[in-house]
This record gives C-alpha cells, sequence and structure tokens, in this order.
C-alpha cells in the first residue's frame, strides 16, 4: 500500500483541488486519509449551515429586488451618455471658439476714450432765469385772456 | 394531470439575459430566484449578515441596470457574482468613511447571537457547534486577507476554483496557492494534522 497523504496533500484534497492520480486513489482506499480530511471538513461544514441559518426569506429577497428595479434595464444617466457626450464636445468646442475669438478681440488695441464735453450748467440756468423772467410766455397769453363769460357762452351754446 | 407547462424545459439563461435586457422584468426575476443564494452568501462573507440582505439586493438591482455590458463571455453566475463582490467593497468603503464600527475584514461582526449552530441539535451538540465555530473564526484571523477571502469564496459561498479565479479576475493557480496555504494553516490551527 503506498504512504499516506502528507498534510499538504490532505490540504489540497479539502480544497478541492486536483491530486495525482495515484495519490488520489490513496485517499479513496484509505480510512486515515479519508478521517483525517473529513475532520476538518465536518468543521466548515458546521460553519456554513450556521451561516445558512442566517439566509432571509427568498420570496421576500425576490420581491425586494423587484420592486427595486427601474422600468428599464439601462440606467437614464447611461442611456443619455450614448448621444450627450458627442454633443456635449461639440457645444465644447464651439464655447472655446467662440470665446477665443472674443479674447482676441478683446486684446487688440484699446479705443481712445473721446472727451466728453462739459455740461455748461451755469449758462443753462443763467437762460432759464431769464425766460423765467420774461411776462409774456408765449401761448399762456392765449389762456390768460379767456373769461368765465367766454366759457359760458361756448359751452351753453353747445349745451343748448 | 400534468399540465403543459410541467413538460416545458427551463428558460435558458441566455435566452433569460436577453429578454431581461429588452426590459422584461419576469425575465430578470427567474435569474435572481436562481442567483439570488449565491449572491447572498457572497454579500455575507464581505459585509457579514446584518448587511448580507441589502448588498444582495443592491448587487442584483445593479446586475439589472447594467445588463447591457453583459457580453456572455462569463458565465451570468460570475458576472452577477462580480458585481456582488464590488458592490460588497462600496459598502465597506462607506461604513470606513462613517466611522460607524471597526471593520472587520472577514465580514464578521462577532456577535454571539449570530452563532446560530443548528437548532435540531441537542444542548451538548449545539455547545458542542458553538465552539467548533468560535475556533474556526478565531483560526481564520491568522489568514492574509486574500487567503480568508478565498477560503470563504470556496467552502462558505460554495464556489469552485475557476469560479472564484473569474469573479476575482486572478489566475487560477493564484487561487490554489491561496486556497492550499489557507487550508493548510487552518489545519494546523484547529489541531487536525497528524
Amino acid at each position: 500500500m503506498s504512504r499516506h497523504l502528507n498534510d499538504h496533500e490532505l490540504a489540497s484534497a479539502a480544497a478541492g483541488i486536483p491530486l495525482e492520480p495515484g495519490r488520489l486513489v490513496h485517499l479513496e482506499g484509505c480510512v486515515s486519509c479519508r478521517r483525517s480530511m473529513k475532520g476538518f471538513l465536518d468543521q466548515v461544514e458546521i460553519r456554513r449551515r450556521a451561516m445558512e441559518e442566517e439566509m432571509p426569506d427568498w420570496d421576500t429577497h425576490l420581491l425586494q429586488v423587484l420592486s427595486g428595479l427601474p422600468r428599464t434595464p439601462a440606467t437614464p444617466l447611461a442611456a443619455r451618455r450614448r448621444w450627450l457626450s458627442p454633443l456635449l464636445a461639440a457645444a465644447a468646442t464651439i464655447t472655446l471658439a467662440i470665446g477665443t475669438s472674443m479674447v482676441v478681440h478683446r486684446s487688440g488695441p484699446a479705443p481712445v476714450p473721446t472727451p466728453r464735453p462739459e455740461i455748461a450748467i451755469e449758462e443753462i440756468l443763467a437762460q432759464a432765469e431769464s425766460l423765467l423772467a420774461e411776462d409774456g410766455i408765449p401761448d399762456f397769453d392765449v389762456l390768460d385772456n379767456i373769461t368765465d363769460d367766454d366759457l359760458t357762452a361756448l359751452f351753453g351754446a353747445q349745451n343748448s | 394531470m400534468m399540465t403543459a407547462a410541467r413538460h416545458q424545459p427551463p428558460p435558458d439563461e441566455k435566452e433569460l439575459v436577453g429578454n431581461a435586457k429588452a426590459g422584461d422584468r419576469e425575465a430578470f426575476g427567474v435569474l435572481v430566484t436562481r442567483h439570488q443564494r449565491r449572491v447572498w452568501l457572497v454579500c455575507r462573507q464581505y459585509v457579514g449578515a446584518e448587511e448580507a440582505d441589502a448588498a444582495s439586493q443592491e448587487a442584483l438591482i445593479k446586475a439589472f441596470t447594467r445588463l447591457d455590458a453583459f457580453d456572455g463571455r462569463a458565465a451570468f453566475s460570475t458576472w452577477v457574482t462580480r458585481i456582488a463582490i464590488n458592490t460588497c467593497l462600496d459598502f465597506l468603503r462607506k461604513r470606513r468613511r462613517g466611522g460607524l464600527r471597526v471593520v472587520q475584514a472577514d465580514g464578521d461582526d462577532h456577535s454571539p447571537a449570530l452563532d446560530i449552530p443548528d437548532e435540531r441539535a441537542g444542548p451538548e451538540e449545539q455547545a458542542r457547534q458553538r465552539q467548533t465555530i468560535a475556533r474556526l473564526r478565531e483560526a481564520e484571523e491568522g489568514l492574509s486577507d486574500r487567503q480568508r477571502e478565498v477560503f470563504r469564496l470556496r467552502f462558505f459561498a460554495q464556489m469552485n476554483l475557476n469560479e472564484i479565479a473569474d469573479s476575482l479576475d486572478v489566475h487560477p493557480g493564484t487561487v490554489k496557492t491561496l486556497l492550499h496555504r489557507a487550508v493548510h494553516r487552518l489545519r494546523r490551527e484547529l489541531g487536525d494534522i497528524r
């Protein structure tokens, strides 16, 4: 009978890593080797079963997943990205071109500011005062000369 | 009397994915039914029992929204497992940022209440199981993060070597090495070595 599996071979066998055919034959026929491997796997199995006890109710889990799904598989953002990216690139290029041309235009020789004539405030006020000082402002005379009798005669004749 | 529906073979996974991509929620529901247990078990290993429900639900919803990215090169189960792992890592990052509590790398919150032995066993057997769980958990703490991760995916999430390699995006040889070292060390810690 061939020698027993060493610890490394037993570790491989327990992990599910394929053994050399000769070693596998030994393992299948050797109670001692199988017991050694099984001792470890039994402990792992106890821990695994304990985790299974923590599992949720699968119908509820499924319902919660389905209720959280968007209307369509592709996210709206991802779907938009397909056509949005080239559009944004074109917009950015145009904006850059316009911006650059404006900067170039502005960076030319600055226009010389035309001197703004100062307002001769004193002169204007003097003219206004002299105008107001005159008694006979045109058109005001017409109003002044109309008497109440004239108005009565005018409107009275129209109403009769 | 047998109904016609009973004779129908279960829907092909590829067909279900195709239908789900087209917005068929019922088809996606069938996929969830098939894979939710695995997804939950994976999440359980990373975020612990308390958050496993929330993490697994979020992972499955993410899978639905990213169906367009699934090209069928990997199995659907591998693809959705990868999403579950990434979702859990996001959970752990948020937890760390939030400073809610110390992050246990093994996803356990070390609450004695969660050491649930088989209720069908008698008191003595339950006590023995509790002790076994505690010893194994303690021994796991001696593993590196990567060894522990691979060990848990193999034994508790019941994934095979290739599934683990694909889900973690590492070479199968790396998984074998990590797993071998993990099991060898645990057997030594638990006194199983002859």
